[in-house]
C-alpha cells in the first residue's frame, strides 16, 4: 500500500543511520487517500437527473400531451414568460423569433436558437418555474416542453411527447453552433507610434443615459421597466359615473386589509405560507398597513388594471375584490 | 476665548470627559496663534489632539467581525435593475473603482447567480462523484478538507462583462462595464486528486458540474482542463467561501468563463460527450453577425481598463496623475500593459506591479501630466502567448454586435477639460 517516492529514501537512510526515529509517514503524500464513501446506486440514482442534449440520455420514462402542456403551462409559466411565450417584462422570450439571428436585434427563443430539445426538457425540470423549482413531475415536464415547442410550431396541436419522439425533433438551428475556440480569433499587433491618423468619438451615449453608481441608479430603472400608471392620489380616479361613486362611498382600510392578507400576504411576507414561496417574491412585501400603502400604484397595476396577481389567481381573487381595491387605491390609498 | 470655542465645539463628554475637557480649552488658546483657524462650522485638523486622541476608542472586540469604517460606506456592490428581470438571476458589481492592488475583499466580489443565492449548511452538503468512475464517491465537507489542499490566485470574469457595450458606450462607470470580474485567493484540492481517488475511466471526455441552487446550474468541462488546473474550493482569501460565492464549496476553472466554476458544487459526473445545457447553448454562446454562434468559447482572452482615472474618478487637477488599472488573461501572464491618452494613436509601455501571475488580475501604473486638455485615455494588455488586447472595431470585425458575451476590447475614457470622464468609444 504505501510507497516512498525514490527521492526520499536516501534522506530516510541518513535519518536511520543517525540513530533517530524513522517518521516514514512525514515524508510524503500518498497516492490514494480513501476518504470519501462510496456512493450507493440508490444515493446515485436519486442525482442522477441530467439530460443529455445531444442524445437525449438520461430522459425519464413518461410522456405528455400538447394539450395538458397548455393548461399546465397557463398556471405555472405564462405569468413571466407571456400566454404564447412573448415574454412579461423583461422575462426571457420562450417563442419565435425565427429569422431574426442575423438581424440587429436577435430574438433567441427556444425555436430560433435553441439546438437541442432534450435540453429543453432538463432545464425546464432542473430550474422551472423560477419561483418553485423541481416541483414539476416528468409527465408535467413532457407536457410543458411539448406546449412550448408547439407555440414555437415545432410539434403539431396532438403532439404527445416522450424520450424518443422528444430526443427526435431536429431543432432549426441545431447546426448553429460552431463549439470549442481554443484559439483567439482576432489577432491584434501592439503598434506602439503613429498608429492611426486620427480619432474620433464613435459613441458617448454613456454620458446622456448617466448610468452611474454616483446616481440612485434607480431613474433609468423606473423609466424602463415599470412605466407605470400614476402614482396613488385622487388624480388617478376612475373617469365617468364611478368617479361619482368613489367621491360619496369612501373605502376604508379596514375592508382592504382583508383582502390583501388572504389574496397576496400569503406570498407577498417576509415568511410566506404558501407552499413553494420561501421568500417575498421580488422581495415585495405587502404585510403591514405602511407597505401595502406605499406600494399601492404597484398593486394597483398587478392587480386591478391588469390581472397578473395573484400568480394564476391562485389564491381565487374575485372581481369584487379587485374593483373595492381600485377603489381604495383611487380615494389615496389611505392608512387611517 | 469665545471664537476659540466656536472653532472647537465642545467634545463629547466621554468616561474621562473632565480631562478631555481641560485639555481641549488650554489647547484651544495655543491653537489661535499658531494656526489658522478653520471656518466656522468646521473641525481644525490642525488642533494639537485630533479628536481620537482625546477619549478612548472602541474596544479590541467591538467588532467580532470587522467591518470597512463608515467613512468607506459608499464602496459596495451595485446592480443596475433594468439589465434582468428579477435580483436572483442577476448581477451585482464589484467596485473597481475603489480597490487597489489586485485581490478583491470577499464582500465586494461581483455576484452572479441564476436563481439567487442558497444558504446552505455544510454539515447537510455532499460532493458526489459519478458517472464514468471506476469508484463513485461521495465526499461530506470534513471529508473533502482532509484532502491536500493548494492555494493560488486566480481572477474570475462573468463573460458578460462588458455585454452591455457592444453597440455602444452606454454605461457611464467603470463598475458597470467592468465590475464582473473579482480576483481572489483560493484554498481547496486540485480536482485530479478527486478524480484520482474515483479512477476516471479512459473513455470519460467530458465531466458535468452541478450546482446546488434554484438554477441546478450545470456545465460540461472537457476533463483535459479538468485535469489540469482546475480546483474544488472552500476558501477565498483565506477565509471560508461567502455564501453568495458558493459557500461552502465551488469549483475553481483557472481562466475560464465564470459560469463554468460552478458555486456550490454537489456533483462531478463524467460522460464521453458535452452535455449541452442550457448554459452552454441559449447561455454563454457568442452569436456572431452570420448567424452562427460560437459555443465553448470558455478562455477569457487578454483584457485590460484603467480603474482611475475613469467616470467614477475624475481627475484631481492639473499635473501629475498616475494612472492605474488591471490587466488579466485566461491563457497566463500578462507581460505588457501599454498607455494611450491620444485614443490608440500612440501608446506607451506602463510599469507592471508585482506580483504578476498567471490566471490572475496584474496590477499597472502610469505616470502621466494632465495639461487640462480633452484626453482619450486607454490600455492595452499583451500576454505570454504574444496574444494583444484588441480594440472593439477589430472585434466587431470578427464578432459582429451581437455576442453579448467575450467582450475583450480596449476600453476608452474621455478625460474632459473640466477633469470629468466619460465612457466612450472612438475609431
Ligand atoms: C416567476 C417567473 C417565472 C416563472 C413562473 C417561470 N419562469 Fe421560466 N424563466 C424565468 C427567468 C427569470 C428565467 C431566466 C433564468 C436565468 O437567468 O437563468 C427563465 C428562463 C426560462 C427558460 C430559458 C429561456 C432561454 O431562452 O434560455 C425556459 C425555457 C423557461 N424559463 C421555461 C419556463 C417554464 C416552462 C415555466 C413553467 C413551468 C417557467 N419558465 C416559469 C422566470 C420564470
Ligand atoms: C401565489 C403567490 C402570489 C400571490 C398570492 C400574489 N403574488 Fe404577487 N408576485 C408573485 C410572484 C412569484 C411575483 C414575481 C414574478 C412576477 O412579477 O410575475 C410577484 C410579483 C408581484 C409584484 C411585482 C411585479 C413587478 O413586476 O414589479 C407585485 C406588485 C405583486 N406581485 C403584487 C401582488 C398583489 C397585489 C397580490 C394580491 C392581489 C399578489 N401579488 C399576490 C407571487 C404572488
Amino acid at each position: 500500500m504505501f510507497k516512498f517516492p525514490k527521492a526520499t529514501i536516501p534522506l530516510l537512510l541518513v535519518v536511520a543511520l543517525a540513530g533517530a526515529f524513522v517518521i516514514a509517514d512525514a515524508q510524503s503524500y500518498p497516492s490514494h487517500y480513501g476518504f470519501g464513501k462510496p456512493a450507493t446506486v440508490a444515493q446515485q440514482e436519486a442525482w442522477n437527473d441530467d439530460v443529455n442534449g445531444l442524445t437525449g440520455a438520461g430522459l425519464p420514462p413518461g410522456h405528455g400531451s400538447v394539450a395538458a402542456g397548455q393548461t399546465l403551462y397557463e398556471a405555472k409559466c405564462a405569468v413571466c414568460h407571456g400566454d404564447f411565450g412573448e415574454g412579461e417584462n423583461r422575462y426571457p422570450v420562450l417563442a419565435g423569433g425565427n429569422g431574426t439571428l442575423t438581424s440587429a436585434r436577435p430574438v433567441k427563443t427556444v425555436g430560433s436558437y435553441w439546438p437541442y430539445a432534450p435540453t429543453l426538457y432538463d432545464y425546464i425540470r432542473r430550474a422551472m418555474p423560477f419561483n418553485a423549482p423541481g416541483s414539476l413531475t416528468n409527465d408535467q415536464v413532457y407536457a410543458i416542453a411539448a406546449y412550448v415547442l408547439n407555440l414555437n410550431n415545432l410539434v403539431p396541436a396532438n403532439a404527445v411527447l416522450d424520450a424518443k419522439t422528444l430526443a427526435a425533433i431536429k431543432m432549426p438551428n441545431r447546426n448553429g453552433f460552431i463549439n470549442e475556440h481554443l484559439k483567439p480569433d482576432v489577432h491584434a499587433v501592439a503598434c506602439m507610434t503613429n498608429c492611426k491618423k486620427s480619432v474620433t468619438i464613435t459613441s458617448d451615449l454613456a454620458r446622456t443615459l448617466g448610468i452611474t453608481p454616483n446616481e440612485t441608479g434607480s431613474t433609468p430603472d423606473e423609466r424602463i421597466i415599470t412605466g407605470s400608471g400614476p402614482a396613488a392620489g385622487p388624480s388617478a380616479a376612475p373617469a365617468g359615473g364611478s368617479a361619482k361613486h368613489v367621491a360619496s362611498a369612501p373605502v376604508a382600510f379596514s375592508q382592504i386589509a382583508p383582502i390583501v392578507a388572504q389574496r397576496c400576504a400569503v406570498c407577498h411576507a417576509a415568511h410566506p405560507t404558501e407552499a413553494g414561496f420561501s421568500a417575498a417574491p421580488m422581495g415585495i412585501m405587502l404585510d403591514t398597513p405602511a407597505r401595502i400603502a406605499a406600494l399601492a400604484s404597484k398593486i394597483k397595476q398587478q392587480a386591478v388594471t391588469s390581472h397578473r396577481m395573484p400568480i394564476g389567481n391562485m389564491t381565487g381573487m374575485t372581481d369584487k375584490e379587485r374593483a373595492l381595491l381600485g377603489k381604495w387605491i383611487d380615494q389615496g390609498a389611505k392608512i387611517h | 476665548m469665545n471664537h476659540d470655542e466656536q472653532h472647537n465645539p465642545p467634545k463629547k463628554i466621554g468616561r474621562l470627559g473632565f480631562l478631555a475637557k481641560g485639555a481641549t480649552t488650554i489647547a484651544g488658546a495655543a491653537l489661535a496663534s499658531a494656526v489658522p483657524a478653520a471656518a466656522a462650522g468646521e473641525t481644525n485638523p490642525f488642533a494639537p489632539r485630533s479628536p481620537g486622541m482625546d477619549e478612548l476608542g472602541e474596544t479590541v472586540i467591538a467588532h467580532p467581525y470587522g467591518m470597512p469604517i463608515k467613512y468607506e460606506a459608499s464602496v459596495i456592490r451595485r446592480n443596475v435593475p433594468f439589465l434582468t428581470a428579477t435580483e436572483e438571476s442577476s448581477v451585482s458589481f464589484t467596485p473597481l473603482q475603489d480597490l487597489d492592488g489586485i485581490i478583491t475583499p470577499n464582500g465586494l466580489c461581483f455576484v452572479r447567480d441564476h436563481g439567487g443565492t442558497p444558504i446552505i449548511d455544510p454539515a447537510e452538503h455532499r460532493l458526489m462523484i459519478d458517472g464514468l468512475v471506476d469508484r463513485p464517491l461521495v465526499f461530506t465537507m470534513d471529508e473533502l478538507k482532509r484532502y491536500p489542499s493548494e492555494s493560488h490566485i486566480h481572477f474570475t470574469e462573468c463573460p458578460a462583462n462588458g455585454g452591455m457595450e457592444w453597440r455602444g458606450a452606454q454605461l457611464q462607470s467603470l463598475q458597470f462595464t467592468h465590475g464582473m470580474v473579482h480576483c481572489c485567493e483560493w484554498t481547496g484540492v486540485k480536482l485530479s486528486v478527486l478524480m484520482k481517488e474515483a479512477g476516471v475511466k479512459p473513455q470519460a471526455k467530458w465531466m458535468l458540474a452541478e450546482g446546488a441552487d434554484a438554477a441546478a446550474m450545470t456545465r460540461s468541462i472537457p476533463v483535459w482542463k479538468a485535469l489540469d488546473d482546475v480546483m474544488v474550493v472552500w476558501s477565498q482569501n483565506g477565509e471560508r467561501l461567502r455564501a453568495s460565492n458558493g459557500y461552502p464549496v465551488r469549483l475553481i476553472v483557472p481562466g475560464w468563463q465564470g459560469n463554468v466554476n460552478v458555486k456550490w458544487l454537489r456533483r462531478l459526473k463524467f460522460g464521453e460527450e458535452p452535455w449541452m445545457t442550457r448554459e452552454e447553448t441559449s447561455k454563454y454562446t457568442d452569436l456572431l453577425a452570420d448567424g452562427k454562434a460560437r459555443q465553448f468559447a470558455w478562455i477569457i482572452e487578454t483584457k485590460s481598463v484603467i480603474t482611475s482615472p475613469c467616470p467614477e474618478n475624475p481627475m484631481k487637477g492639473k499635473g501629475f496623475t498616475e494612472v492605474t488599472g488591471l490587466a488579466w488573461s485566461g491563457r497566463g501572464k500578462i507581460t505588457r500593459v501599454d498607455v494611450s491618452t491620444d485614443g490608440g494613436i500612440n501608446w506607451h509601455p506602463a510599469k507592471l506591479q508585482e506580483p504578476v501571475l498567471s490566471k490572475c488580475l496584474t496590477r499597472f501604473r502610469f505616470p502621466w501630466e494632465w495639461h487640462g486638455t480633452s484626453a482619450l485615455l486607454q490600455s492595452r494588455a499583451v500576454d505570454e502567448t504574444g496574444y494583444v488586447q484588441p480594440t472593439l472595431t477589430q472585434l466587431r470585425a470578427v464578432r459582429g454586435t451581437n455576442a453579448i458575451y467575450n467582450d475583450n476590447a480596449i476600453q476608452t475614457w474621455h478625460v474632459n477639460p473640466d477633469g470629468k470622464v466619460d465612457n466612450v468609444q472612438v475609431s
